[in-house]
């Protein structure tokens, strides 16, 4: 796969069901060209990691 | 009533006039519809009703179903036939049938290329609504319903050159019975500046940049003017939901992902490599979704036209 730097993409680029069946560590493999690991790995988080709650 | 029983009409009409009377004025714009198109006693319940169903007709996701606006006419060549008349041995002219009318409209918007869309329509069996000046809209009644008028022919003419003393002439030729919108005259009075912004769609033709492996990059520019859209839907087109990559055999193939690439103004689609109608090489179709989920996507107006993406 070509590396593209500078893509411009929103949380609608991402198709959100096949990211939580694949899990996180494909998604961002599936991805690693659009070379925003940290941007996509917060994306994914904020979609699917719920937050711990604070005692 | 029994075979060979003819029963005569009473002819003839009440004659006395209201304070103020229909007539048709000019037309400014019409609308090629289908047969099967027809604006319901609810949808003429009020013009905005009504409008808000030619509009909704006018956008539909099916091309049978879509009704189609012409741009705005700026002239009308009236070639209608007279009344057709048999003078008998005495002298005396009898009255045969009314004649066809025959009328062609020109319009200057849209230039070529909406010419050759319209000639598309030849030899279809397409109706027409008319737009008059007074914002009335006119079809055929059927019913408490209003329907387009039939057509014996539509037929857009191949443009007439520009001779340096008359602009290249666009125009459409439309042939129909006279009833239609005499005794069968159906209309509605609409506000005109509405009725004349209803437009159609315009095509989004797909152009392949590139094709590895999953990744297909397409540009997405206008059917007429060819302009890159990018500029315009970056960030709308870079959405998932818009993108409807097909196998030959019909099936979808699941997107992942879409991104907008801004170096080329193109967008980089990557198909589901575990798909199972997904292939490294073989041929497939693409296409954008429908008119209606691109509205809804914050594209409206617009129809993919779909590409095959040929086989590596």
């Amino acid at each position: 796969m070509a590396k593209e730097t500078g893509l411009v993409f929103s949380e609608k680029s991402i198709n959100w069901e096949w990211a939580k069946k694949v899990g996180k560590e494909k998604f961002l493999k599936a991805l690693e060209s659009w070379n925003a690991k940290e941007r996509l790995a917060e994306m994914y988080d904020k979609k699917f990691v719920k937050p711990k709650t604070e005692k | 009533m029994a075979v060979n029983q003819f029963i005569c009409n009473v002819g003839g009409a009440n004659t006395g006039i209201p304070d103020c009377a229909f007539t048709m004025a000019n037309v400014l714009k019409t609308f090629l519809v289908p047969n099967s198109f027809v604006l319901t006693e609810a949808n003429l319940a009020t013009k905005e009703l009504t409008l808000a169903a030619l509009r909704a007709a006018a956008l539909a996701d099916l091309s049978s179903a879509r009704i189609y606006p012409t741009p705005e006419i700026v002239g009308v060549t009236n070639n209608s036939e007279d009344v057709v008349t048999q003078t008998l041995g005495y002298g005396v002219p009898v009255v045969v049938r009314d004649g066809m009318y025959n009328i062609q409209f020109q319009y200057t918007d849209g230039g070529n290329c909406l010419s050759n869309a319209l000639r598309k329509f030849n030899k279809t069996n397409v109706r027409v609504l008319f737009l008059d000046a007074n914002g009335v809209l006119v079809g055929t009644k059927v019913g408490e319903t209003i329907k387009g008028i039939p057509l014996h022919v539509f037929y857009a003419r191949p443009f007439g050159f520009n001779d340096g003393a008359n602009i290249a002439n666009f125009s459409f030729q439309l042939t129909f019975s006279p009833n239609y919108i005499n005794e069968d005259i159906g209309f509605i009075g609409l506000s005109l500046g509405d009725a004349m912004g209803i437009e159609g769609l315009q095509n989004i033709n797909l152009k392949l940049v590139s094709r590895a492996g999953a990744v297909l990059t397409v540009q997405a520019v206008t059917g007429c003017s060819k302009e890159n859209l990018y500029d315009e839907f970056s960030a709308d087109l870079a959405n998932v939901a818009n993108w409807l990559p097909k196998a030959l055999n019909g099936n979808a193939i699941t997107v992942t992902s879409v991104a907008a690439v801004p170096n080329s103004k193109s967008f980089a689609i990557t198909q589901d490599s575990t798909d199972p109608d997904y292939s490294a090489t073989a041929a497939l179709t693409l296409n954008l979704a429908a008119p209606s989920v691109l509205s809804a996507n914050d594209i409206p107006g617009y129809e993919g036209v779909q590409i095959t993406v040929p086989q590596v």
